[in-house]
């Protein structure tokens, strides 16, 4: 199809673009660096270190995730406008509505890696603090190199190359953290009396899997709100609804029988909370998959509507650059 | 019968507006033209007096406040009329971070140009830009002339039929200003429809058949240069100069005799263009080491040449 190779050309761009940037770098280092050091950081606490561990690396994971979503989508979009090169697509036989969701799509791809390298780090770090006793340096040794190794030969191979740090640090960081998880996945874990059963807690996943749909929808949002606002009002707009939405439950779920503002304000805030599922892991080993479809189905509608927003705006907006 | 004009444009207005929508500049007042489908046709006038608007108009990237404009007998918002345009503009909009050759990879993508046919194209086009040596460097660390090729580059990758060029030869060395109008004057004889704006006059009086004049938003003259120019009431006779300067002085007084005034003699001057890139060649032939920016460029592209 003519218009699905504009889509991924644009698309791929999007995502190359959005991994260059130097921000997408250091949130991405940041989160993994972050999450890898938590088993260093909770263990020999007294009391459940592995489950502050596991919490704290999700949590790290998603509002980290919620800050690059919002940043990179925004950035995507402006940058495009204020650079000029919008117009030049424009000026091309693509539709309006290919190149906002293409780029759209292509910043969620570059998201959907951020979201595997982090994922793949909080894998790692899980194992690593499974025990309140002791770390398992099986899985802590790999994840620490991956995440120190990966700016480090990134930089050196920039100094002989020329060749971009920021991309090239970024798909380091993802390859090394894969490869410790490898690594890792070869060593039967040597600790004793751990707090999750598995070598590895794979029902993390599903947990991050739905938290990824949460990023999914920062990512729509930014992009909507990058049709017509800079870079900074689109991340102060992102953090609210985070906040917002985080919280709708307690503020408006009281009101939501007996005030129709209250229930219009509930749909439009992303009901993130939704998506946060390890209290539930502690009393079932898996996340029901009816709840998970119900939670795919809510994220795709409020992010097709939200697009559907940023389409309208977009395609009536004026290029000027 | 006549062709219909590649763009007409009927009482064009353009109004841009504050946050509030209140009219903060009126870009546009109601220009009516009409560009011939075949033609060069030059869109001058000094800074802010609406030719950047109205080309982007014409791309469908700002939308009229009044008025009408047909661009290839279709609203210039129309997709499909956009894949007979080829547009280059002002400043050359490229992903720092690509090279040349995915540049024009991309855009051969959105033109949805078969693979094979692309990579022909783009073979053909860096050979004509004389970038086909810097086809793996970044465009981010090019000089402004060298981008502005690849800028030139992308606006034919798709053979239009309407080429829109936004100070074409701004940036560009006289060897590349050259190239430039040879390529304008060879799509014109192709048949292809050519819209410039520039404000290097002499290039414009090189290549355009028509031009427009537009002063703070209005029409202020449009017509044939030769309409426009002509001095209808001077006329200019040259001839070689004779050896004897005793003839030289036998022509004036006849002249003078004839007319009643009294006639100017002098040499004509060559223009310096053609002077400049006489010698700079001549140079190149002699020099050793290759260059490292854009080297002298080949004919044009063999398919825009069909």
């Amino acid at each position: 199809m003519a218009g699905a190779v504009q889509f991924r050309a644009i698309a791929r761009l999007a995502a190359l673009e959005a991994i260059r940037r130097p921000v997408f770098l250091l949130v991405s280092l940041s989160v993994c660096a972050g999450i890898v050091a938590l088993p260093l950081l909770l263990n020999y606490t007294l009391g459940d270190s592995a489950r502050m561990v596991r919490d704290s690396a999700l949590a790290l994971y998603f509002v980290g995730g919620w800050l690059l979503a919002a940043t990179a989508a925004g950035e995507s979009l402006a940058r495009e406008r204020r650079r000029g090169t919008a117009a030049a697509v424009l000026a091309k036989p693509v539709a309006r509505a290919t190149f906002f969701l293409a780029k759209t799509a292509g910043v969620g791809a570059a998201v959907f890696l951020y979201s595997v390298a982090a994922l793949a780090a909080a894998l790692l770090a899980v194992r690593a603090g499974a025990s309140d006793l002791r770390l398992d340096w099986t899985a802590a040794l790999p994840a620490l190199l991956a995440a120190g190794l990966a700016p480090a030969v990134a930089g050196a191979w920039n100094h002989r190359t020329g060749r971009p740090f920021t991309s090239a640090a970024f798909g380091l960081l993802l390859a090394f953290l894969l490869a410790a998880l490898a690594v890792a996945a070869v060593f039967p874990t040597p600790l004793e009396r751990l707090a999750f059963p598995a070598n590895f807690s794979w029902e993390l996943l599903e947990v991050g899997g739905l938290l990824g749909l949460g990023l999914g929808m920062a990512v729509a949002l930014a992009a909507a709100l990058a049709t017509r606002l800079p870079v900074t009002p689109v991340l102060l707009i992102c953090a609210g609804f985070f906040l917002g939405g985080l919280m709708a439950d307690y503020f408006l779920g009281p009101h939501l029988a007996d005030s129709f503002a209250a229930r219009l304000a509930y749909a439009a805030l992303p009901n993130v909370q939704a998506f946060w599922l390890l209290d539930a892991l502690d009393v079932a080993a898996h996340v029901p998959a009816a709840y998970a479809a119900g939670c795919a189905a809510y994220a795709a509608a409020w992010s097709a509507a939200v697009l559907a927003l940023g389409l309208a705006s977009f395609r009536s907006l004026e290029i000027s650059g | 019968m006549e062709n219909p004009p590649a763009i007409q444009a009927t009482d064009l207005r353009k109004t841009f507006r504050d946050f509030w929508r209140r009219p903060r500049v009126e870009a546009v007042r109601g220009i009516s033209f009409a560009v011939p489908a075949g033609q060069v046709f030059g869109l001058l006038g000094p800074n802010g007096s609406g030719k950047s608007t109205t080309i982007k108009m014409i791309l469908g990237l700002l939308f009229p406040t009044a008025g009408r404009l047909d661009v290839l007998g279709a609203s210039p918002r129309s997709v499909a009329v956009k894949s007979r345009i080829g547009y280059l503009p002002e400043e050359s909009y490229l992903y720092p971070h690509l090279t040349p050759l995915e540049t024009l990879t991309f855009y051969a993508r959105l033109f949805r140009l078969p693979a094979a046919v692309a990579r022909e194209r783009i073979a053909q086009l860096l050979d004509m830009i004389g970038l086909a040596h810097a086809r793996n460097r970044p465009v981010g660390e090019f000089s402004k002339g060298m981008a502005r090729r690849i800028g030139l580059a992308q606006a034919l990758l798709n053979d239009p039929d309407l080429v829109i060029l936004d100070e074409p030869t701004a940036g560009l060395d006289p060897q590349g200003t050259r190239q430039v109008k040879d390529l304008i004057l060879a799509l014109a004889a192709r048949g292809k429809t050519v819209l410039l704006t520039s404000h290097l006059l002499a290039d414009v009086e090189d290549v355009c058949a028509q031009v427009a004049i537009l002063f703070n938003g209005r029409l202020l003259a449009q017509g044939t240069l030769d309409e426009l120019l002509a001095q209808k009431d001077k006329t200019t006779l040259t001839f070689p100069t004779p050896a004897d300067p005793l003839a030289l002085r036998k022509v004036r007084d006849a002249a003078r005799a004839a007319l009643g005034a009294e006639p100017a003699l002098d040499h004509p001057r060559q223009p310096l263009e053609p002077y400049f890139l006489r010698i700079v060649e001549s140079a190149a032939q002699d020099a050793a080491s290759p260059a490292s920016g854009a080297v002298p460029a080949a004919p044009l592209a063999p398919f825009l040449q069909k």
